[in-house]
């Protein structure tokens, strides 16, 4: 049957309806380069299918909108974690790895060099006049003391190497390639001696020494707990052996101490 | 300012009214892009002066436009005071209606089916 309304047929409606309703459905599947023929007629079809397609460009329009603002928030969100983790492995005023970074760096590099030469030595360093400075200068010359120990420290560090702050004014050392027990030391005293020169703050001039313990990575100090521990007794002897001094642990006394600064 | 009373591009003609209204003619049928509507303010700025004027859209045979050159009609929509868009078949009350309500122009807009009334609504907005 012809319907002449508009000069069209009825086939002629339901072939231009079915065209609307591919490209609903295209849309609907997110295709959205998907478009309905808009006609000559500007009669309710064509404004049928122009109101499809503005709302297919809408859609998708919105569409790479959240997908932007996905992409966005996900970018924003892998920053922040990965300043969470470097917060939460960091100490906050040194920026040195803090007691946690590195019990997992011992971890990772006692197991790949373990028997191996090169080495591992570990240096436990305690400033022997922070209490001083603290209680003559106050907290905040006392905390610029440790940035600008922290930085003479990792200036003496070679690539292998990795200083944190463990305590108050306790920094540990992880010496990743030592060839032998010398060399170790032979690096403590250059940090001693490097801490050793003067510091300024506040029109203050002040200068601190040092006492270092040293462990080498042995058969009987396995796992970064034996070695640190080592380290400190070994820098508790040389606290009791006097100011500015270094001591290498030994499992049988005496230990090799060695004076820092003159 | 220029003197230009009237310009007529690819798609389109437009030209100014003895009463400060401007007038806009799209070819017939023909669908509109983000271009034609950088020209369509472009030439809106030239006879104007770029001073905001109304504006009367002669809609009812033009072909649908694209979304880009709709959102740049609302982006530019300083050079307008007022726009009054004329309809007069489906399709064109269609896309008046779509550009009003889903691209939402900040300036005075308004859909009419005839000329005159148009006109005596947009000369309120002649400065």
């Amino acid at each position: 049957m012809n319907d002449t309304n508009c000069g069209g047929t009825s086939s002629d409606y339901e072939k231009r309806l079915e065209d609307i309703i591919d490209v609903i459905q295209d849309l609907a599947a997110l295709r959205f380069d998907a478009r309905a023929h808009v006609g000559l007629a500007g009669d309710h079809i064509d404004a049928v299918a122009a109101g499809v397609n503005s709302l297919g460009e809408e859609l998708q329009a919105s569409y790479e909108e959240l997908e932007r603002r996905v992409a966005e928030r996900t970018a924003e969100l892998a920053v922040a974690t990965e300043e969470l983790k470097r917060q939460a492995s960091r100490d906050y005023l040194t920026g040195l790895p803090n007691r946690v970074a590195l019990w997992e760096h011992m971890e990772r590099v006692i197991g790949s060099v373990e028997g191996a030469t090169p080495g591992i030595a570990v240096l436990f360093l305690d400033l022997d006049d922070f209490k001083k400075v603290n209680d003559t200068y106050g907290h905040a010359a006392g905390d610029d003391l440790l940035v600008k120990a922290a930085d003479r420290i990792v200036s003496e560090l070679g690539p292998h190497d990795i200083a944190a702050r463990v305590g108050g004014d306790e920094f540990v050392v992880v010496l990743g390639a030592v060839e032998s027990e010398l060399g170790a030391l032979a690096t403590a005293r250059r940090i001693g001696k490097r801490l050793s020169a003067a510091f300024d703050y506040a029109g203050h001039t002040y200068a601190t020494t040092s006492s270092v313990g040293v462990a080498i990575a042995a058969p009987h100090l396995r796992g970064a707990d034996a070695l640190v521990a080592a380290a400190d007794a070994a820098m508790y002897e040389a606290k009791r052996a006097g100011r500015g001094r270094c001591v290498l642990y030994r499992e049988r006394r005496p230990a090799v101490t060695q004076v820092l600064t003159h | 300012m220029t003197d230009a009373r009237e310009i007529s591009g690819e798609k389109y003609r437009m030209w100014t009214r003895p009463d400060g209204v401007v007038e806009i003619e799209w070819v017939p049928q023909v669908p509109s892009t983000l271009d034609d509507a950088v020209a369509v303010i472009e030439a809106m700025s030239e006879l104007t002066g770029g001073r905001a004027a109304p504006l009367l859209v002669h809609t009812t045979d033009a072909g649908p436009q694209s979304r880009e050159a709709r959102m740049e009609f609302v982006r530019r929509q300083e050079v307008v005071s007022a726009v009054a868009l004329v309809v007069g078949n489906p399709l064109s009350r269609m896309m008046a209606n779509f550009f009003i309500n889903v691209s939402k122009p900040e300036v005075p807009i308004r859909l009419f089916e005839d000329d005159e009334s148009a006109l005596t609504w947009l000369r309120g907005y002649v400065t």
